[in-house]
């Protein structure tokens, strides 16, 4: 028997609707950021760290 | 001596740059930008390197840098994009093939409805891992104002996005568990 198909539970129903949307909104935002996190890092970003140890050997 | 100093903080900083792209696609929604707003925030930290108090929180540190930039000089005015549909295209296009891609433009394009605040907020706790206390202090606020931005931003990402879910447990219970909240 689920929250919902007992009569006066209707709060339970309205929390475990909400934690379930919950839980998943936590999932999509932990995979988009993972994606974001995994991407490449882009070439230009490793010229600009090499730039600056150069200038730092030239000092 | 000097040297290896620099070794080690340069090493620190390329395994901080997939975090730090993350936080600024996230915030400013757009690549180009957040990729403007990492490279200026590694000349920042690579300036301010000596100002980086030995044991204390690096990655909290640079990711300050990072919304402080984007708070002072990227939000407003020249550089400010607000494409919602080109945000989702240019940073997820790279794998469109991946299941779940559809998901991930809607979740974004519903992200960018937050406010700064909220996003924010969000972002550093729930994405990535960053203690409240952590958060305020990148944020410079309380910690309750943490706790509850992120509270809001998850109760607005509800709303945002919600509907589709709701709809899986059928019309009664969602009319029910509605009117639960509503009376």
């Amino acid at each position: 028997m689920t929250a919902s198909d007992a009569d006066g539970l209707d709060d339970t129903a309205g929390v475990l609707l909400d934690e379930r949307v919950q839980a998943q909104i936590g999932q999509q935002l932990t995979s988009f950021y993972r994606e974001l996190v995994n991407q490449p890092i882009p070439q230009n970003f490793m010229d600009l760290l090499a730039r600056l140890d150069r200038q730092e050997d030239g000092k | 001596m000097i040297k290896p100093v620099n070794d080690t903080f340069q090493t620190a900083l390329v395994a901080a740059i997939p975090n730090l792209r993350a936080f600024a696609i996230s915030l400013c929604g757009n690549v180009q930008t957040a990729n403007d707003l990492v490279q200026e925030t590694m000349l920042k930290a690579w300036a301010n390197r000596h100002r980086f108090e030995e044991g204390s929180n690096f990655k909290a540190w640079l990711f300050t840098i990072l919304r402080n930039s984007y708070f002072s000089d990227f939000r407003r005015g020249k550089r400010e994009v607000r494409d919602e549909d080109g945000v989702a295209a240019a940073s997820l296009s790279s794998l469109p093939e991946q299941p779940g891609h559809m998901d991930m433009i809607d979740f974004q394009r519903s992200l960018a409805k937050l406010s700064e605040d909220q996003k924010e907020a969000l972002i550093l706790v729930g994405a990535e891992g960053f203690s409240y206390e952590e958060a305020a202090e990148i944020c410079n606020c309380a910690v309750g104002t943490i706790k509850s931005r992120v509270n809001r931003a998850r109760a607005r990402l509800v709303e945002l996005m919600g509907v589709g879910s709701v709809e899986d447990f059928g019309p009664e219970r969602v009319a029910r568990a509605v009117h639960s909240k509503t009376s």
